[in-house]
């Protein structure tokens, strides 16, 4: 049996610069409405508790994350470490029933309010994985996290890896028969905890989606 | 269990094949939660109101956890508690979970928890045969706290619990077509979206409860019932109040609704009682009492007051107390009675002597008045004085809101008016709506009503575009000459990136005030519309954000849309397309695993309907993949979409 540990925190300061992003800004700052509204948002967002549930596990050889065979990109990251971090985390339903809420006062503020939840799972997955960083003990360094879908790691490994984190039962998360995460905003990841601080790859540097309109 | 709905469909399920006692415990997290939100307090309305016979909490937390949590039930229940904890929080030791507390230590927490009022006790993962053999010995001298019936008026919603106690409750009355020619018209139409609008609206204005009536002669009331209770409950966790003559559609509003709501409502008449208690009995609710009967609404207090008793007598006999029914004593038009509120007003001082709640419709005071809100408020201020429990009234209205608010600082029930202070401020930058247009024409080519549509101003648009009208511009000519040419300019530039996706949202929501006035003085049965276009999300995909943000600009450029939704199976967006004889169906896919849907909807679009085009769109998709779908047009975002749908003109 894995062991399991619950964490529960507040989304923290959400990072203005990802919402306008998410928003299709690129780098420049919408109209100063846009801003008021997504002031207000980040304001509550950052509020909302975010729950996830985390587990540290040795990386033993031919250890399967749901890969089948192991997928490039993953390995890469992985390449070097001795053990992972996996969690799930979710803002749950509160934050799904914000942005339909939202949207059902006018479609601009749904669209902005979802872009403000996704950005606040990310902070609150920037939080956690501060914390796990302080677990993770002297000498040891995280790499960036890595969620199926993610490059070449399939999104079929979703199942998996929720199930060895008992995250139905512990979250409520769950995923459709198309494996989308219930609750909307939720991420689930793998973090190599390396002896060694060497960088890799990470955010849009690290993908090769190349003309994904997001990247920057 | 871990879920309010899902209990509240347990303890149905069981009372429908049975009549055995029923226990019902929940997991509580640390934050003294549910999994999905509900508190305590929620828990105990609920299972209250489904008069079940036990009530408590078991697993995920140890005693000590427990100890801090279950005050909030004790102090709000009325049932026997049951507490059964895990032997502590979980942790690993090698391969193994073990449970810290020991049987010594489990015992005397809860001996405890005894003390604070556990009646029911056991244990749950961790706990051993010596736990509760030391349990057992802890508490053998331990006499149980006495039951002691609370009294109290509850409602919940599936996160939290809402009380009458004192503190004057809202309760937003704009669910209610009685008056109301756009919400009839959305119940006609279907058009759910009006009425979630309604609903957020509302509880951002800062009603606590939502009233729900969707009665009108047309239409099928206990389904559109079903509908608009499941769908408010999606995006608000306000309690309701269901609102309803028809018994078969409050018995679907009452099953539906994930908590315990207002039952809008009984009167003095035995067969309107016989009919509308036993689904109190079964499904829970605060009912609301109306002060008539066959005879109509008398005139005195004495005679108010007679009903509202025969009322609470008649409940008890179905097992329904005294405090879960609230009175509406009828407020009457002042000017067709000039005395008519000071009845009313003593009737409720009179019923509040009693100690029976009390609520009010506040708005009938004055119809047939100018500038009813002056007397509305005030009404309000005076049944407040009085010591009415519950208003239901217009939230957007800034006179109501402020009378309340003032009460509240003036009653001392708002501690160092700090709710006041923060209302009023907020009420200054944006209550008011205009009702002259502060934009005006730009120099160089922009008129007022294309400014107010650049600029994204709702409001302005509807009064430029309003004023156009009236002094002669032709509907088309408005809609050619300005509307469409303003939204070009928007559209233009989001494509150039000088403005981005909100602004563009919110130029569309404007040119759909401007379209909304346009219609009120179109000709019947002159539609403008350019042709039809089926719009959907493929099945198994949920996210239909971006579709809505399609649908939106092609109903903005004048095109027929038929929204399917989310989660649409192939054959419905095949069968719609044939049905509205679409032009184009358009295809939104966000996720890889959803393609195969968006493929096969494809494939069956081109055997049955192959005269349709086949516009596709969505975070995952490419133009390479949609060439392999045989797709006609990949968009990459809105305008895209909607300049392909203007060359096929």
């Amino acid at each position: 049996m894995t062991e399991l540990h619950r964490y529960t925190s507040p989304v923290g300061m959400i990072d203005r610069r990802e919402v306008y992003r998410y928003l299709g800004c690129g780098k420049d700052l919408p109209d100063p409405r846009t801003v008021d509204l997504v002031e207000m948002l980040c304001k509550q967002m950052e509020e909302f508790p975010m729950e996830a549930v985390w587990s540290r596990l040795p990386l033993a050889d031919g250890y399967d994350f749901g890969l089948g065979k192991a997928g490039t990109s993953l390995t890469a990251n992985l390449k070097g470490c001795k053990e992972t971090f996996l969690f799930a985390a979710t803002l749950g339903l509160a934050a799904d029933r914000l942005i339909r809420r939202e949207e059902a006062l006018s479609e601009a503020r749904g669209v902005i309010a979802d872009a403000v939840a996704s950005a606040g799972v990310e902070a609150g997955c920037n939080r956690l994985c501060a914390h796990l960083s302080d677990i993770a003990g002297e000498g040891k360094y995280l790499r960036p996290r890595f969620s199926p879908g993610y490059g070449d790691y399939p999104i079929t490994a979703q199942q998996p890896l929720l199930n060895l984190l008992s995250a139905g039962k512990l979250l409520g998360l769950t995923l459709t028969d198309s494996l989308l995460m219930l609750p909307t905003k939720s991420v689930s990841a793998i973090v190599g905890i390396s002896p060694t601080p060497n960088s890799c790859r990470r955010g849009c540097e690290g993908c090769d989606s190349l003309n994904c309109p997001y990247r920057i | 269990m871990n879920d309010s709905y899902e209990t509240k469909a347990a303890v149905l399920a069981a009372k429908e094949v049975c009549d055995l006692p029923i226990f019902v415990t929940n997991v509580y997290d640390q934050s003294a939660k549910l999994m999905t939100g509900a508190t305590p307090e929620a828990m105990v309305a609920l299972l209250e109101g489904l008069s079940v016979d036990a009530i408590g909490m078991n697993c995920s937390l140890g005693p000590k956890q427990m100890e801090e949590i279950f005050p909030r039930l004790a102090n709000a229940a009325s049932l026997p508690l049951i507490v059964v904890p895990n032997a502590g929080l979980p942790r690993l030791e090698g391969n193994r979970t073990v449970y810290d507390v020991t049987p010594d230590d489990f015992a005397d927490s809860m001996a405890t928890l005894v003390k604070a009022g556990a009646r029911v006790l056991g244990g749950c993962c961790g706990t051993t045969p010596a736990h509760i053999a030391k349990l057992r010995e802890r508490i053998a001298e331990l006499t149980p706290v006495p039951l002691t019936e609370k009294h109290r008026t509850v409602i919940s919603s599936g996160t939290h619990a809402l009380t009458f106690d004192g503190d004057p409750r809202l309760i937003g009355e704009r669910i209610n077509p009685t008056g109301k020619s756009k919400l009839k018209a959305a119940l006609r139409e279907k058009n759910l979206s009006y009425i979630l609008r309604e609903a957020a609206g509302q509880q951002e204005a800062g009603a606590q409860a939502l009233d729900i009536n969707v009665g009108l002669p047309e239409i099928d009331e206990p389904e559109m019932m079903a509908e608009v209770v499941t769908e408010v409950q999606g995006i608000c966790d306000l309690p309701l109040q269901i609102d309803t003559s028809d018994p078969i559609a409050m018995e679907r509003g009452l099953r539906l609704c994930n908590g315990i709501p207002l039952v809008n409502s009984v009167n003095g008449k035995m067969s309107v009682m016989e009919a509308i208690f036993p689904l109190v009995q079964k499904y829970g609710g605060v009912v609301i009492g109306l002060t008539l009967d066959e005879d109509g609404i008398p005139a005195t207090a004495e005679e108010r007051l007679a009903i509202a008793h025969r009322i609470l007598d008649t409940a008890s006999r179905y097992g329904i107390d005294a405090h879960r029914i609230i009175i509406d004593p009828l407020a009457l038009t002042i000017s067709a009675d000039h005395s008519a509120a000071l009845v009313t007003l003593e009737t409720i001082r009179r019923l509040h002597a009693e100690g029976i709640r009390t609520s009010l419709g506040l708005s009938n005071v004055s119809f047939g008045l100018p500038n009813r809100e002056a007397i509305n408020s005030a009404f309000f201020a005076l049944a407040l004085e009085n010591g009415l429990s519950a208003a239901i009234m217009n939230p957007y209205s800034a006179a109501m809101m402020n009378t309340y608010h003032a009460f509240r600082a003036l009653h001392g029930l708002d501690v160092g008016c700090m709710e006041f202070i923060e209302k009023s401020v907020a009420l200054g930058s944006t209550a008011t709506v205009p009702t002259t247009t502060t934009v005006t024409a730009e120099e160089g080519s922009l008129s007022a009503l294309q400014n107010a549509i650049c600029k994204g101003l709702k409001d302005d648009t509807a009064i430029a575009a309003k004023a156009m009208l009236e002094s002669g511009t032709a509907p088309l000519t408005l809609i050619n000459e300005e509307i469409v040419p303003a939204l070009d300019r928007v559209g233009k530039r989001f494509e150039e990136k000088t403005l981005f996706l909100p602004q563009l949202l919110m130029s569309a929501e404007a040119a759909k005030a401007a379209f909304d006035e346009v219609k009120a003085v179109m000709p019947t049965g002159q539609s403008g519309s350019k042709y039809t276009i089926v719009i959907a999300t493929v099945h198994g995909d949920i996210h239909d954000i971006g579709k809505n943000i399609v649908r939106t600009l092609l109903e903005n450029y004048g095109y027929r849309v038929i929204d399917l939704g989310r989660d649409v199976p192939p054959q419905t967006v095949v069968n719609a397309a044939i049905r509205e004889n679409a032009r184009i169906v358009a295809l939104s896919a966000l996720m890889t695993t959803t393609i195969p849907a968006m493929e096969e909807t494809i494939r069956l679009l081109r055997e049955q309907a192959p005269d349709c085009k086949i516009a596709v769109g969505g975070a995952v998709l490419t133009q390479d993949y949609a060439d392999k779908m045989g797709a006609d047009f990949y968009g990459r975002d809105a305008m895209e979409t909607v300049r392909y749908a203007e060359s096929l003109l």
